[in-house]
């Protein structure tokens, strides 16, 4: 089975994120001599993977910007209204989802002191 | 009980194969007969005819697995499947569904993962068999994306969020330690991987073995699949939750998880159309958003699989299979957490 719902949520964003955190975990495996093998190729295909989803991210929020900017001009609808706050571009739709996530991580930490670990099944 | 034992081929790795059936005369002898075509021959097959009331014992015996009958129904796939378990004499026991097929060097590539003496369970990569309808084919899109991009960097971590019900290997011992299958939840595979993080063991996704279930190609048969999924996640988080927090990664891969679960799928199903009505019906858009970029790693996995025009023309179906799953997350939260309604009947399906 699968579980969540896949795509661009905060779990998207997640992966992304550890695809690149992979690659610098593995350049520091490789500093202290430990790196390279099955790993590091595992690394660096996510990596590029994590890259080509944030160039696609890019790429899909250019479109969408069009769209409202060309598309929907004539559109009776007060500025304020349009959906203008999607093309407001990357850094603003990273920036909030890592707000998230990074509020969701301290949440799981907050959470973990202050309930400590069940007794083993 | 009825045994029937089959000829006996020679072993070449120690491990039985339990395959929980019920009504699956269809699928049955194809899922013995991929077992026994592995290029490592197995020490048994066992197939749990669960009560069923087709052929689906004499098929199985046909095409060469020991058939066990249990007096009545067990009442769910982990029932079967701990019915078996105490005839398995082998360090290693496989679980697959009985309408799963193996590619010929699926448990070859799978066993190595067991090497590592922490490791306890491992999975596979799995492929819908037939990609024909919307629904076939939005799973083929939300599989490449789940074991392509995210079990990969699940398993990197040594996390990976499940060992999939429909094809894992674990060590008998561990599994009979654990009570073996549990009966608790709707998902006993989540439950169970769970579980054995909580005792300390390992468990790894190895993308070469592949697996190929047949998966619901309707919408009454996806319904049934997905309220099933929906429903056991969420029991399996509130059964683990506590211990979760202890989890290195783990943690965060179910927190976001059920932050998808439930604020994604409250976009999807409420806000998209309120905002879509009376704001802008470029709010619609919404749902199609992120297509660019759930395409990168899909197409990454379907080219090696040699199936990239397969996965564009599946995209629609992700869409629409992710509505629908949005749907089922959110009526799952809602009976399981705050309604206090937990479904406790087993559905079949994959």
């Amino acid at each position: 089975m699968t579980a969540g719902v896949p795509g661009l949520g905060l779990g998207g964003l997640l992966y992304m994120l550890l695809g690149g955190w992979m690659l610098l975990r593995e350049g520091g495996r490789i500093l202290l001599g430990r790196g390279g093998g099955a790993r590091l190729r595992t690394a660096l295909k996510h990596a590029a993977l994590a890259g080509g989803m944030v160039l696609a991210l890019w790429a899909s929020l250019q479109a969408l910007r069009f769209a409202v900017r060309h598309l929907v001009e004539d559109t009776p609808l007060p500025n304020s209204c349009l959906p203008q706050g999607w093309a407001a571009g990357l850094p603003l739709t990273l920036g909030c989802g890592l707000c998230l996530l990074g509020g969701l991580l301290l949440t799981l930490h907050l959470l973990r002191r202050a309930l400590p670990l069940p007794d083993r099944e | 009980m009825t045994r029937h034992p089959p000829h006996e081929p020679r072993a070449d790795v120690p491990l039985t194969v339990i395959v929980p059936a019920y009504n699956e005369a269809d699928h049955v002898a194809e899922t013995v007969r991929s077992i026994l075509g592995q290029s490592v021959a197995v020490a048994e097959v066992l197939v749990v005819d669960d009560g069923s009331t087709d052929e689906t014992g004499a098929q199985a015996r046909a095409a060469g697995a020991t058939v066990l009958r249990p007096p009545k129904n067990t009442g769910s796939k982990a029932g079967a499947q701990n019915y078996a378990l105490p005839h398995v004499a082998t360090p290693l026991t496989m679980a697959i569904d009985a309408d799963t097929t193996l590619d010929r060097h699926a448990i070859r590539n799978l066993l190595p993962a067991l090497d590592e003496p922490h490791v306890a369970a491992a999975c596979g990569f799995v492929v819908p068999r037939h990609i024909r309808t919307l629904w076939e084919r939005g799973r083929h899109v939300e599989y490449l994306f789940a074991f392509g991009f995210y079990k990969s960097i699940q398993d990197y971590f040594g996390r990976p969020l499940i060992a999939s019900g429909c094809f894992s290997v674990y060590r008998t011992a561990v599994l009979r330690a654990a009570g073996g299958w549990p009966t608790r939840t709707l998902t006993e595979d989540m439950d169970l991987t769970w579980s054995l993080y909580r005792q300390g063991h390992g468990v790894r996704f190895i993308p070469q073995a592949v697996c190929y279930p047949v998966e619901p190609h309707d919408f009454a048969f996806m319904r049934r699949q997905l309220r099933r999924w929906s429903h056991g996640f969420v029991q399996n988080v509130r059964l683990h939750a506590r211990a979760l927090l202890h989890i290195p990664y783990l943690r965060t891969f179910v927190g976001a998880a059920l932050w998808d679960a439930a604020v994604a799928s409250l976009m999807y199903v409420l806000l998209l159309p309120l905002l879509a009505v009376w704001v802008s019906p470029l709010f619609l858009l919404g749902y199609v958003v992120d297509a660019a970029v759930v395409m990168v790693p899909v197409a990454v996995s379907a080219w090696q699989r040699h199936e990239l025009r397969k996965a564009v023309a599946g995209m629609p179906g992700f869409f629409v299979l992710r509505a629908v799953n949005a749907w089922f997350m959110l009526e799952a939260l809602w009976t399981e957490l705050i309604a206090r309604r937990p479904l406790t009947k087993y559905e079949k399906g994959h």
